[in-house]
């Protein structure tokens, strides 16, 4: 009977024989990484953020008629730091990057840093950038803020280095599903965004040095061809598809704002065809598709049950089917050759290059033309090359026939915003502030546009003394408000 | 040694007493009723008395529950008597399978009264301990296959079946297997269970055969849903559609206001609308055609030619018709057999329930066997097997979603829509197995569809195994070994058809499939020495070791669409198919020991000491150590009591217990990112790890009395406890700018502080009826007193505030409280600071047993409830959202008559000044002005934005209020047993119980059309059904 024992007191010691500590490492999931993993994901994320449906409300492109949408009333609060998630992936690719001796990670994590920094301190003001994401390697937690000239500075100096260290590199980059690892196409978007980042300073020449804008455009290369946009092309695959594919929120609520409709139809504008749904009354009628009468939106300054009304009636149009139909769709970009070609246009005319805006301007609008010629199922007939030549000697689209700087930045800026239909993020919305107010915003009155957004609970929560010292310095004590304006609109 | 009194011209009756494991009880008083005449039983419990035939006999013993027997002319009487169970005497189980009497337990354990539980039934066992144990919280979810959930203190307890820690849900435990529930509250009770038991445990013991000979069980116990305690009423009114009207053509807001909402035409005589399963004609040959559902790809997509005919616009009760009568139909039995030298105990049982929600089933099975065998006079083998099945071809998905049928039914149909015809015509005609009927095509399924045709499985299988061999090497030294595994296969699969509306799934139709897999293997050892050093000092010592290791493991595989509708198989997908693998592995060793000292009799001292080994913490701190001690005095003997108090005793306990962590949390890894085509990627973990992690520790205070009062006629027990809660591993959230959302550190402390009370009363004691109470109260506080790194704040929280305290989102309000509104168009705007409202836990919690015996007949009903806290309805909210509150009726047809918005919202507007806020909300200055507000709003705007966007209390106000108190009572169960053997005969059958129940019966409470005894609102529960039902048992 003491065997029975001795069996039960040897499984006590056969089940205790395991090391405890070689038991918690875990068999699922690696520590270490080739960057290229980092980069797939990161690409994935950056080229798909700042779109969807929020920056169209605020752009005058959508109404909603189910409920009170703040950012059509532009009565919006706090924003969110989400972006910084992103960096953190960012950070561990520059890591890794510099772990096995590859630059080229490197030059793309200063990259995507300089395009998420740039959204985020457009967004509120000063935020944490030098001292920021150094929770793991320095153990900063409450990171101090910078302000927005330093965030700037950082951002073109980083973009700069990007650009030289690929220059000298001649790897090709793993993992890229962008340019399938093609530096030269990296560096012609990288100069692109340097540009974009330059013209944003347009009114703080002498606080920054604006004068790279025409070196970058005389000696680095730059996009030449719709071709070589930087954009993100979705598949018809699990998790790949095209973001708002069976979106329910297309199928109820969710209009065309009058603004943009009306703006498409002065201009005789085919992409009208393309982002928009024919009103069902105009379809009962049976008006043809080209047909610029059939296609209405609401108004966004109007309460919404007001539009709601004129929905039922049949008379206002939705988003086209395709947006929330069609798996693919068409790419997002996070830098097309099309707005590269207005930030040179409106760069000549204002003398900071010298070149012909009136070509840049062309060039853009066919290539905004041929890109939904390429990606627009059952719509391309309407965007034809030779549509867009008679779309540009329309008098209302014809750049020779505008006689003044300010209407010709007008134009061009016109162009940007009639591109940016799920695709230029808030690009708009930060025009409209540094040209003073082009293009206009329908809203009710007594309404302002906000300048920014307020910085996360989180922040208040977590990191109070840094938020309230950049709170103070910019707006003065606890006026952490939306409409506070910030450095480079000053 | 029996000594009978003089009994004059009687007959002589006699017998014996036992207890209920066949032993005969010495030194029970038996006395003739209303005379002083009586006898005491000898050493093997027999007695005799002279009795008249019409005599009833009363049979009394400390420590067991007084009995009565009529005489009824027999001359044999034998009686088993029960062992009572306010006995201190009593010996209840206590850590690790030690037994112990109640008078030397220093901290507080509550016993469940289990022969109620075995009678009138519940879904789940766990259910059957709501309102039964102060401390013990349980939220009861009212659908089927949905298991409650356990507080216990504040904290989630440990549940230990037949020694041995689980994992379980309890659909895989009958409750007529169950011998007996005892709960341990405090850290002192379960030190000994080690991180574990940090939270207390609730011990299950299972049956082995109590008797001498052979004993046969068999039960049936069957219930159905006999209408709903809570029915979520909504308005009756009006019908799909927006701002009064409606018109269905493609269910996407093709039609008027067809993608979404309950805002349309009033339900009148006479009028017609079309709608989704209205016919199509034919314009140009005037056909009619029957049709269900959209037209879209269909030759009838062409509104010049074809047009839906509008038919008659109607109210239908679509959730009373959809849902079904519940049944659970439970059936045991048991064969038991002691012996001389061994005894077993052998069940089976299976239970069926059918769902309220069509074509959702329950099945569980098991067999379970327990015995016990003396292999020599000082060796003892206890083995037990148990297998037990836990089936469900499909059950109903709850939360906030497409998947739910109340999402649909309740929140987002209005009542315009035929159910029958849903139900009748799941697919649109000629496109069966690729589209689905519906009034919606935008956001909702048609919801007999979605019951019918998605199907989701659950199949687990759980093996379980244990021996144990006890070895009794001298009277006062045994040391036992016990070898535990319990294995879990589970299969799930979920079956999606295609047109299925999950947002973000695919409409292609879906297979999903997951197997897991889990073993824990339990091995332990003790030794136990018991010595009386004289006859007034006694000593136990036990000391122990224990390993414990579980891996768990998973596997996960899905479609991207279906090629063929209604195929479920991997092989039958569109895009490439997905899959995923996980393992895990934890052990933690452990060696334990304790002391019992027993002083005078009267004085009873434990310490325990516990000290574990655990894999997933650094090598560093991985070991950790649990002190306890305990005291428990008899204070009676000490001091001379009135005559009144039977006795008194005092407690006190001191524990300090540990925790660690999850496997694979000290490091970090990379997850799994999007794979884009074929190129995989990677991310990195938002929360940072802390490899010098350390355990978690929790010391507890407990102090507390019991005393009863004329002879066990009322007993009082009452406990105080403190709980402080100290270096918590938590996930202390830092500036998102440092790329981190979180790390993981030591900090923080909470304080809980608690009180107990527990009172049993015999309020009537007559021979033909009697009324016992049992009632329990509760009330515990949990505040955070120190937050990590000294700082003001964690999450919203601040240091003194309660650990529950909710921080909502509410509307900007004036100086003095007034709402403010929006110049331009009437409405309020969120305040971006959280502002505390309220807690959400209950003050306190009451619970109520009442016994009656009315002759044979025993009734049992039992009351329980809360009191104060917040619960928020999200039914509410989205209710008044969708259209469908009861409240939104109210300015509708004010309105459409007027043609314009006739509510003017009361409220401020601001007409000049500003508010200026430190980043805690505070105000730095207020130089705001306002007028009253005099803009009307649309009705359905203001219902869309007010009572939904933000957080309203009541008594912010009552009629758009969707934060309520959390107050109720509530008529858990009431049960009627009779023996029906006292009007039958029979030879083979001894015992006959009948009883008879309902469950759920009855509520009071203060939340308007939700039960708040779910615990919350985030799910959008079933209504809350009220069960009756019937228990038959037989003893053989």
């Amino acid at each position: 009977m003491k065997n029975i024992l001795g069996i039960l007191l040897l499984v006590v010691g056969l089940a205790s024989c395991q090391n405890l500590e070689e038991m918690n490492i875990n068999p699922n999931l690696p520590t270490e990484t080739h960057p290229q993993l980092l980069l797939t994901n990161i690409e994935w994320d950056a080229f798909r953020a700042y779109r969807g449906t929020s920056p169209l409300y605020a752009l005058k492109m959508l109404v909603q008629t189910d409920g009170e949408n703040a950012n059509q009333y532009y009565k919006w609060d706090r924003g969110s730091y989400g972006d910084y998630g992103v960096l953190r992936n960012i950070t561990k690719m520059i890591e890794e990057g510099e772990r096995i001796n590859d630059p080229s990670y490197v030059a793309l994590g200063k990259f995507f840093r300089a395009y998420y920094f740039y959204n985020l301190t457009l967004t509120f003001g000063d935020v944490p950038y030098s001292s920021a994401l150094q929770g793991e390697i320095a153990e900063n937690y409450s990171p101090a803020y910078d302000d927005q000239k330093t965030v700037f500075e950082g951002i073109l100096t980083e973009l700069k280095d990007a650009n030289a260290i690929l220059e000298a590199s001649n790897n090709i980059i793993a993992g890229d599903v962008i340019y399938g690892g093609d530096m030269l196409s990296w560096r012609k978007l990288i100069n692109a965004f340097r540009l974009k980042v330059l013209q944003t300073l347009s009114e703080k020449e002498g606080e920054i040095n604006l004068s790279e804008f025409a070196s970058i455009y005389q000696n680095q290369p730059l996009m030449e061809n719709v071709e070589e946009s930087g954009q993100l092309v979705f598949l018809d695959q699990q998790s790949n598809r095209y973001p708002t594919f069976n979106s329910s929120g297309f199928s109820s609520g969710m209009y065309m704002d009058s603004t943009f409709v009306q703006r498409l139809q002065e201009r005789e504008d085919p992409r009208l065809f393309i982002y928009c749904t024919q009103t069902k009354s105009a379809k009962e009628a049976g008006k043809a598709i080209d047909d610029f009468s059939a296609y209405e939106g609401g108004d966004p300054a109007a309460p919404y049950a007001e539009v709601n009304e004129k929905a039922t009636q049949g008379n206002v149009s939705k988003v086209n089917d395709r947006y929330h139909r069609d798996p693919v769709n068409e790419p997002y970009m996070l830098l097309g050759y099309s707005e590269q070609q207005l930030i040179l246009a409106e760069a000549a005319v204002k003398g900071w290059i010298s070149a012909d805006p009136q070509a840049l301007y062309e060039s853009s609008v066919k290539a905004s033309f041929k890109f939904y010629e390429m990606y627009s199922e059952n719509y391309g007939s309407y965007v034809t090359e030779e549509a867009a030549n008679t779309y540009l000697a329309k008098p209302i689209n014809n750049f020779a026939t505008a006689m003044s700087e300010e209407e010709q930045v007008q134009l061009i800026i016109m162009q940007k915003y009639l591109q940016s239909f799920f695709q230029l993020g808030w690009t708009s919305f930060y025009d409209h502030h540094r040209t003073g107010g082009y293009p206009s915003f329908r809203r009710p009155a007594g309404v302002d546009i906000p300048y920014r957004w307020i910085y996360p609970q989180s922040e208040y929560n977590y990191n109070a003394e840094n938020v309230t010292a950049a709170i103070t310095r910019q707006f003065g004590e606890g006026n952490d408000q939306i409409d506070e304006m910030t450095w480079w609109l000053e | 040694m029996s000594c009978p009194f003089i009994a004059m011209g009687q007959d002589q009756v006699k017998g014996q007493i036992t207890d209920v494991s066949g032993l005969g009880l010495p030194g029970v008083t038996v006395m003739i009723k209303g005379t002083t005449t009586g006898t005491v039983a000898d050493f093997d419990g027999n007695y005799t008395i002279n009795a008249a035939g019409n005599d009833v006999l009363q049979f009394s013993f400390i420590g067991f529950a007084a009995q009565e027997v009529a005489v009824n002319g027999r001359s044999v009487i034998n009686v088993v008597l029960e062992e009572d169970q306010q006995s201190l005497d009593e010996v209840v189980v206590t850590a690790i399978g030690i037994k112990q009497q109640k008078k030397k337990l220093g901290y507080a354990t509550q016993e469940v009264n289990t022969d109620v539980l075995g009678e009138a039934r519940t879904m789940n066992l766990g259910n059957a301990l709501s309102g039964q144990v102060a401390g013990l919280t349980v939220n009861n979810p009212t659908g089927i296959f949905q298991s409650p959930s356990f507080k216990l203190r504040g904290k989630t307890p440990l549940i230990v079946l037949d020694g041995i820690p689980v994992e379980t849900d309890f659909f895989d435990i009958s409750p007529e297997d169950i011998e007996g529930i005892n709960v341990l509250k405090g850290g002192a009770a379960s030190a000994l269970y080690g991180a574990r038991g940090k939270n207390g445990a609730i011990l299950i013991t299972r049956k082995n055969a109590a008797k001498e000979g052979l004993t046969v069980t068999a039960t049936t116990s069957n219930m159905v849903t006999a209408g709903f305690t809570v029915f979520p009423e909504t308005q009756t009114q009006y019908g799909n559609g927006s701002n009064g009207k409606y018109e269905f053509w493609d269910g996407a807001d093709g039609g008027i206001s067809d993608g979404d909402m309950i805002w349309g035409p009033k339900f009148e005589p006479g009028v017609e609308i079309a709608q989704w399963n209205s016919p199509i004609r034919d314009k140009q040959t005037g056909e009619v055609i029957e049709w269900y559902g959209n037209v879209a790809g269909t030759v009838y997509d062409d509104k010049s030619r074809y047009e839906r005919v509008p038919i008659a616009w109607e109210r239908h009760d679509n959730l009373k018709d959809f849902l079904n009568t519940g049944v659970v139909s439970k059936n045991d039995f048991s064969i038991a057999y002691q012996g001389d030298k061994s005894r077993f105990y052998l069940s089976g049982n299976y239970s069926y329930q059918s769902g309220q929600v069509p074509n959702t089933s329950l099945n569980t099975g098991g067999l379970n066997f327990n015995s016990s065998t003396e292999l020599t006079d000082k060796l003892q083998l206890d083995a037990s097997l148990s297998y037990n099945k836990v089936y469900s071809p499909n059950y109903p998905r709850y939360g906030y979603g497409p998947k739910n049928h109340m999402y649909t039914i309740l929140i987002w149909m209005g009542d315009d829509v035929n159910g029958q015809d849903l139900k009748d015509h799941m697919y649109v005609p000629g496109l069966e197995g690729y589209r689905q009927a519906n009034y919606n095509y935008a956001w909702y399924n048609n919801v007999y569809f979605a019951a019918y045709e998605l199907n989701q499985k659950h199949n687990r299988n759980t093996l379980d195994g244990k021996m144990k061999l006890k070895y009794q090497i001298t009277p006062d030294l045994y040391v036992q070994g016990r070898i535990s595994a319990r294995e879990k296969r589970l299969f799930e699969d979920m079956q999606s058809p295609k047109s299925y509306m999950n947002y973000g799934d695919s409409r292609n139709g879906d297979y999903k499939m997951w197997n897991d897999n889990q073993l824990n293997l339990d091995t332990d050892f003790l030794a136990s020495y018991t010595k009386s050093l004289n006859e007034n000092v006694g000593l136990t010592v036990n000391a122990g070791a224990s390993s414990f290791y579980r891996t768990y493991q998973q596997e996960y595989a899905s479609s991207d669409g279906l090629i063929v509708p209604w195929v479920y198989s991997l092989s039958n997908t569109q895009g490439p198919v997905q899959a995923s693998n996980y393992f895990e592995e934890k052990a933690i060793r452990s060696a334990y020991g304790s002391a019992n000292l027993d002083l005078w009799n009267s004085i009873f001292l434990n310490f325990s000491a516990r000290n574990d080994w655990s894999s997933t913490l650094p090598t560093s701190t991985n070991s950790y150590f649990y002190p306890s001690a305990s005291v428990s005095a008899m204070l009676s003997e000490f001091i001379k009591m009135p005559k009144a108090i039977d006795y008194l005793k005092v407690y006190g306990s001191w524990s300090q217990v540990s925790s660690d962590l999850s496997p694979y949390s000290i490091y970090a890894a990379y997850n799994k990112g999007v794979t884009y085509g074929s190129t995989p990627s990677v991310y990195y973990p938002s929360g940072l790890v802390n490899s010098e992690i350390m355990p978690e520790k929790s010391t507890s205070f407990e102090a507390g009395f019991s005393t009863s009062f004329v002879q066990k006629r009322l007993t009082f027990e009452g406990t105080y406890y403190r709980i402080l809660d100290e270096n918590q591993i938590i996930d202390l959230n830092v500036s998102e700018a440092s790329g981190f959302n979180s790390r993981k550190v030591n900090g923080n402390e909470y304080t809980t502080h608690g009180f107990e009370a527990m009172v049993n009363f015999a309020a009537i004691d007559h021979n033909k009826f009697s009324w016992d109470i049992g009632m329990n109260w509760t009330r515990y506080v949990k505040k955070i007193t120190d937050i990590y790194g000294d700082n003001e704040k964690f999450g919203n929280l601040k240091v003194g505030d309660r650990a529950d305290a909710y921080y909502a989102t509410v509307w900007q309000k004036s100086a003095d409280g007034q709402v403010i509104l929006d110049a331009n168009t009437g409405l309020p705007t969120r305040d971006p600071y959280p502002t505390k409202i309220g807690h959400l836990d209950p003050s306190w919690r009451l619970g109520i047993q009442n016994r009656f015996k009315v002759g044979d007949f025993r009734v049992d009903m039992d009351v329980d409830g809360a009191w104060g806290g917040l619960i928020r309805s999200l039914t509410i909210e989205k209710m008044w959202w969708g259209g469908k509150h009861p409240n939104s009726v109210l300015y509708r047809d004010e309105e459409y008559a007027a043609g314009q918005p006739v509510y003017v919202p009361d409220g401020v507007v601001v007409t000049g000044g500003e508010l200026v806020r430190d980043v805690d909300g505070n105000v730095i200055s207020d130089t705001r002005e306002y007028t009253q507000n005099t803009t009307a709003v649309s009705w359905q705007t203001w219902s869309q934005i007010y009572p939904y966007r933000a957080q309203v209390t009541e008594d912010e106000s009552e009629l758009f209020a969707n934060v309520y108190d959390r107050s109720y009572f509530k008529l858990r169960r009431l049960s009627v047993t009779y023996d029906l053997m006292n009007i039958m005969t029979s030879q083979k059958i001894k015992k006959l119980d009948l009883s008879v129940y309902g469950y759920n019966l009855a509520v009071w409470k203060k939340l308007p059309l939700l039960d708040p005894d779910y615990g919350n609102d985030d799910n959008l529960q079933d209504p809350s059904s009220r069960y009756i039902g019937f228990t038959l048992r037989a003893m053989f």
